[in-house]
């Protein structure tokens, strides 16, 4: 039970997120209308994707100290959901600009720079396995992560603010209130972003634990 | 490495630099004088301008011609972009829904230096930032049933 709580808790936020963010009142909007309701899926999904990334580098920082190839382990798994998460959100978010904006992929600059994001971070995954040395291939990913997690965040995070997106809260330097919603959006924003990162934490849980199962049964 | 990982790696490599580049020329949003300017040289680049339509006193869009009966695929308007200039934009397609209640749009095109005006090739909505109903539809409603009369 003591291992288990955050699991239940994750399945009724998703539950929660699910039946009240379809069913559940949303202002009225022009352009948006109904549309609105992916605000609960798309960017919480980027949520839990900036938080799997910052924690497989937190773990790759912890392989380079002190060598042990189990924290490689977590890192690569937290960086695969991580990118799996990046994914999502980028088709919810497609999905939305053609019912909005009027396009698929628009050349944004914040779609652009994501999409290089992704691409960084997948040639992360081609360089790991490229070395068949255990330690030698742990060690230069584990630094490669640290760069693309480096690169990421002003590509993504800073530069589209510098200049006009079509995303709101670019083009200007909002804070958090950028998702200036109403209280009853608000009651399902936060616990989908919530739900969506414990989703994310236990799917790289089991990744994990598959790997050094593989790893052990190996030796 | 083996040489399938590198060819992969420089695959990645040249995406990257073609993203990049279409940034440089395409993507970046410019206004309509830089448009004009890009125009002039000769390019025949599409260009994204940001700006917003241009209301009269009376708050009635100015210059908007939209007749579906004449030509359902002419839609001409005048916008202004966020340096204050402002343009007459044809669009040779039917007129967007939910135009007239967007914040600011983006228009993709160029400058059409014999008719005077910026021919949209494509025309993006920007949404409402504010998810409430306080500029919503509904308050919206009773000035519209006011107008009705």
């Amino acid at each position: 039970m003591k291992k288990t709580w955050w699991k239940i808790l994750c399945v009724v936020l998703l539950f929660y997120t699910i039946i009240r963010g379809l069913i559940g009142i949303v202002p009225r909007q022009p352009i948006l209308n109904e549309t609105i309701r992916n605000v609960y899926f798309h960017v919480p999904l980027w949520f839990g994707m900036m938080t799997l990334m910052t924690a497989s580098m937190w773990f790759a920082i912890k392989y380079l100290r002190n060598g042990n190839i189990q924290d490689d382990e977590y890192s690569v798994e937290f960086a695969n959901v991580a990118i799996f998460f990046g994914i999502l959100g980028f088709m919810t978010g497609s999905l939305w600009g053609q019912y909005t904006w009027g396009d698929w992929l628009p050349k944004d600059p914040k779609i652009i720079a994501v999409e290089v994001g992704l691409l960084i971070y997948s040639s992360y995954f081609i360089l790991r396995s490229s070395f068949e040395d255990e330690q030698r291939k742990a060690r230069l990913s584990a630094i490669y992560n640290i760069f693309a997690f480096a690169t990421f965040i002003p590509l993504v995070w800073i530069l589209p603010r510098l200049t006009d997106s079509l995303h709101p809260g670019n083009g200007g330097n909002p804070a958090f209130g950028k998702y200036d919603m109403d209280n009853a959006m608000r009651m399902v924003f936060y616990p989908a972003v919530i739900g969506w990162t414990l989703l994310g934490v236990w799917i790289t849980s089991l990744h994990i634990r598959l790997r050094i199962i593989e790893r052990v049964s190996s030796n | 490495m083996k040489k399938s990982h590198i060819i992969a790696l420089g695959i990645i490599a040249v995406a990257i630099a073609i993203i990049i580049s279409t940034v440089g020329d395409a993507s970046t949003y410019v206004g309509f004088s830089e448009a004009e300017q890009v125009a002039k040289e000769g390019s025949t680049k599409s260009m994204h301008v940001v700006g917003s339509l241009k209301k009269d006193a009376s708050g009635n869009f100015a210059g908007m011609v939209y007749e579906p009966s004449v030509d359902p695929n002419h839609f001409e308007f005048i916008m202004i972009d966020s340096l204050n200039y402002e343009s007459k934009v044809v669009y040779n397609q039917p007129k967007p829904t939910d135009l007239d209640k967007s914040e600011k749009l983006v228009v993709v095109g160029k400058m059409d230096l014999e008719n005077k005006c910026f021919k949209a090739d494509q025309i993006l909505l920007k949404c409402p930032s504010k998810y409430n109903n306080q500029n919503g539809l509904e308050a919206e409603a009773p000035a519209k049933a006011v107008s009705m009369k």
